[in-house]
């Protein structure tokens, strides 16, 4: 997407892959973007480009595969190049790694995060109406009750009219589980996290050290999104026993008041913390929609022994 | 020892005259056990399952093992919005980006002829996301159009 003194100049897409294309990596092509006449004029003029440049090659053919270029090659107005300045991600969050956050102005400033105070954002109800080229964030809190003998695995689903060219990036508690884009597809429901003690959980985290309390999540999206359970399992490993964080905050921002849900003591295989979603959508024209959280099927699983002391198995 | 009827069983163990077993349910399930004939009573998960004698030889619990109970999720409601894009606004203070100023580049493809310096976002540490580029021209008041070649992965 690129923008003239602020004006949006339009956007510009790589094709939905046909069959036979399915395995390309690499794709390249050329977006000629009009400056309109009305805002042509003596300068100085200010150009602005958001990219998104999706996953970088593998490189299972060891031919430097994952060296193949992403993001702008070349550029020019009228013919000449402009110098142009770069801004990506603000360095690797040292919870998360460096995979879930990008370089858009709210992922360089934890809006992402779970202690990113939101009280000042403008309350909506989904579908959104701000459809704007651009980038814009919605975020949600939900708190969870979950049995503790149940193992389940949450998702979030979005429905739309697939005729809206929307993508959504979707933050749970800092954690990104994906990208949807609306009128591609194919996925509309992406795990949020397994329950119980799973290790993509990201409300509940294995720690070795001692039990702390969850922490909430938040996650934000455009459509209006709806949890589901997608599935639940009651387990629980012999030996190992549960100890529930939340996610520990990144050491560049302060830790989130919000520490409700798990209290030490609580049964740590109970999910009973509070999530954020975070949704960050990235018009290029209008957003609608509608998102549902959903469960997979339950699976009741056996209580921990308690003390934890697993008998040993003694199968005749 | 056989065991039939639930999803999953972990593990089973003989005390005595009982047999103790832990496993998971998916559903509410049947439970019948085929052990030394000395096996009198059997335990799931901790807990004592009233058995009765099949002809075959094996105990059956004689209600079904509980499957999971129903899980009631929230509607992700009460959402909260804030615009973003602050770098379209020509005001926008950038003095702190990187100027796109190598001249070489570590990819795989030739720099583009006519390009000044290169534009690939991995040669400047920028490796994974989204990202942004400024560029403010002086002298393009009777520019017409940009013209922007890129290269991504499927649908960039």
């Amino acid at each position: 997407m690129a923008w003239w003194d602020g004006r949006p100049l339009g956007p510009h897409r790589l094709p939905v892959p046909t069959a036979d294309q399915a395995a390309w990596s690499t794709w390249s092509d050329t977006a000629i973007l009009t400056v309109p006449a009305e805002l042509r004029g003596p300068g100085p003029h200010t150009v602005a480009v958001l990219v998104r440049r999706m996953a970088h090659e593998e490189d299972g053919g060891a031919s430097d595969a994952f060296k193949s270029a992403r993001g702008p090659t070349a550029v020019t107005l009228d013919g000449t190049p402009p110098t142009w300045r770069i801004q990506g991600a603000a360095g690797a969050d040292p919870v998360r790694g460096p995979l879930d956050t990008g370089g858009l102005y709210g992922e360089r400033h934890g809006w992402h995060l779970p202690g990113y105070p939101d009280r000042s954002w403008q309350p909506v109800t989904l579908p959104p109406t701000d459809t704007r080229q651009g980038v814009a964030r919605y975020r949600t809190e939900f708190r969870l009750s979950v049995d503790p003998g149940t193992d389940a695995s949450l998702d979030l689903t979005f429905t739309d009219d697939p005729s809206r060219p929307y993508r959504v990036q979707i933050f749970l508690n800092g954690w990104k589980p994906g990208q949807y884009v609306d009128d591609v597809g194919p996925q509309h429901t992406f795990v949020l996290f397994v329950l119980p003690n799973g290790s993509s959980d990201p409300m509940r985290r294995q720690h070795p050290g001692p039990r702390r309390p969850v922490r909430r999540h938040r996650a934000r999206g455009p459509a209006a999104a709806h949890a589901h359970r997608a599935g639940s399992r009651l387990r629980r490993r012999p030996g190992r026993k549960g100890s529930l964080t939340g996610v520990p905050p990144p050491s560049t921002s302060r830790r989130s008041p919000d520490t409700e849900g798990h209290g030490p003591g609580r049964d740590p295989g109970h999910l009973g913390g509070r999530g954020r979603l975070l949704m960050t959508v990235a018009n290029s024209c209008a957003t609608q929609g509608h998102g549902s959280l959903g469960i997979c099927p339950l699976h009741r699983r056996p209580p921990a022994p308690s003390p934890p002391k697993w008998p040993r198995s003694s199968v005749p | 020892m056989l065991v039939s009827g639930p999803a999953l069983v972990r593990d089973a163990r003989i005390t005595g005259t009982t047999v103790h077993l832990t496993g998971d349910t998916t559903a509410a399930s049947a439970l019948t056990v085929w052990s030394p004939s000395r096996i009198r009573t059997v335990r799931w998960n901790g807990r004592r399952v009233p058995v009765s004698a099949t002809a075959l030889g094996g105990l059956t619990a004689r209600s079904r093992l509980a499957g999971p109970p129903a899980v009631s999720l929230p509607e992700p409601t009460g959402w909260r919005h804030a615009p973003e894009s602050p770098e379209t606004d020509p005001d926008f203070d950038d003095r702190d980006w990187r100027v796109r100023d190598l001249t070489t580049s570590h990819s795989a493809i030739e720099v583009p002829a006519g390009q000044p310096a290169v534009l690939f976002a991995d040669d400047y540490g920028v490796r994974y996301g989204d990202v942004w580029y400024r560029a403010t021209v002086t002298d393009a008041g009777d520019a017409e159009t940009l013209s922007l070649t890129y290269q991504a992965d499927t649908l960039g």
